[in-house]
């Protein structure tokens, strides 16, 4: 399957979560939240070379208003031509052998491409592991305008201009294979 | 005078009409995806083999598919059929599903995750009495 082309060495040091969350939330004081919630986010992590790859599809991301979600797909992301997200990258000088229960910050650089453009994140996040499942947290922030999203002036204001990315996965090993 | 309040009352209550349905233009009721009639039905391997082709993504995105396959996979109210069509379900309570069922469910396509190589459906019904 699609792991193979990942350099996925040994089936024990494989995480997989098929219903990753991430939250978007560009909201302004005093207007309406502009705010989306994809609660089916594929996480696929390497525990042999801590390599992680995170893929969102636009259209799993929801909005409390219709109308919000329809403008979000239709004219920012134009989801229909770029249906998804996906951030590749590494989790930094992180030890699958040391982790346990208790909550640790790390490094994660990587890229993430939205609408064919690639853009250079670094940010921080908090992993735990249990048993066979890592939990992973954390949040960053991105611009519309790195990835050529335009807002029209009208509603300008009613946006936010750094749009806070938070995520929260739950990797299960998978140790069956 | 009693005309002159008849008239208010009737004014009064077209506005009340016209922000009722003003707000409902602005405020639009979410998609009931189970009360959508399917605007594709094919099986979960059919689906899966067709949105395997990048360019299929605009054919199926956003839409209502009602599809069915056996159950490979099962992780709370994700459910995956035939190996390449991951279901997240709206509520699987009071339902005894396992791995190898033959189900028929109805969902709204989301696309093709090429990571995992699977197609994605969400806010999906299970559809009884195949």
């Amino acid at each position: 399957m699609g792991m193979l082309c990942l350099g996925f060495s040994y089936a024990q040091e494989k995480y997989i979560d098929r219903k990753g969350v991430v939250v978007f939330e560009a909201s302004e004081k005093l207007f309406e939240p502009v705010k989306a919630k994809n609660e089916s986010v594929s996480v696929l992590f390497d525990a042999s070379n801590n390599k992680i790859a995170s893929l969102a599809l636009m259209r799993g991301f929801r909005f409390k208003n219709p109308l919000m979600q329809e403008h979000f797909n239709e004219n920012y992301i134009e989801s229909h031509q770029y249906p998804k997200a996906l951030f590749k990258g590494e989790i930094m000088d992180f030890d699958i052998a040391h982790a346990n229960s208790t909550t640790k910050q790390y490094a994660i650089k990587g890229t993430l491409e939205i609408r064919d453009i690639a853009k250079a994140i670094e940010s921080t996040v908090q992993i735990q592991k249990i048993e066979n499942i890592i939990a992973i947290h954390g949040s960053f922030i991105v611009l519309p305008e790195d990835f050529k999203i335009e807002i029209p002036k009208i509603v300008k204001n009613k946006i936010a201009q750094r749009v806070l990315v938070k995520l929260d996965f739950k990797l299960i090993g998978d140790y069956e294979e | 005078m009693r005309n002159r309040r008849a008239r208010l009352l009737v004014i009064g209550l077209l506005l009340a009409v016209l922000m009722v349905i003003v707000y409902k233009m602005i405020y639009p009721e979410p998609r009931n995806i189970a009360m959508q009639s399917a605007d594709f039905t094919l099986s979960a391997k059919e689906l899966a083999q067709e949105m395997s082709h990048a360019e299929m993504a605009k054919k199926y995105g956003d839409k209502v598919v009602h599809t069915f396959g056996r159950i490979s996979a099962i992780d709370g109210n994700v459910i995956t059929l035939e190996d390449g069509v991951v279901v997240h379900l709206l509520d699987n309570s009071g339902l005894e599903l396992e791995k190898g069922d033959s189900i028929a469910i109805k969902g709204r396509c989301i696309g093709y995750d090429d990571l995992l190589e699977e197609v994605k459906l969400d806010q999906a019904s299970i559809i009884q009495d195949k």
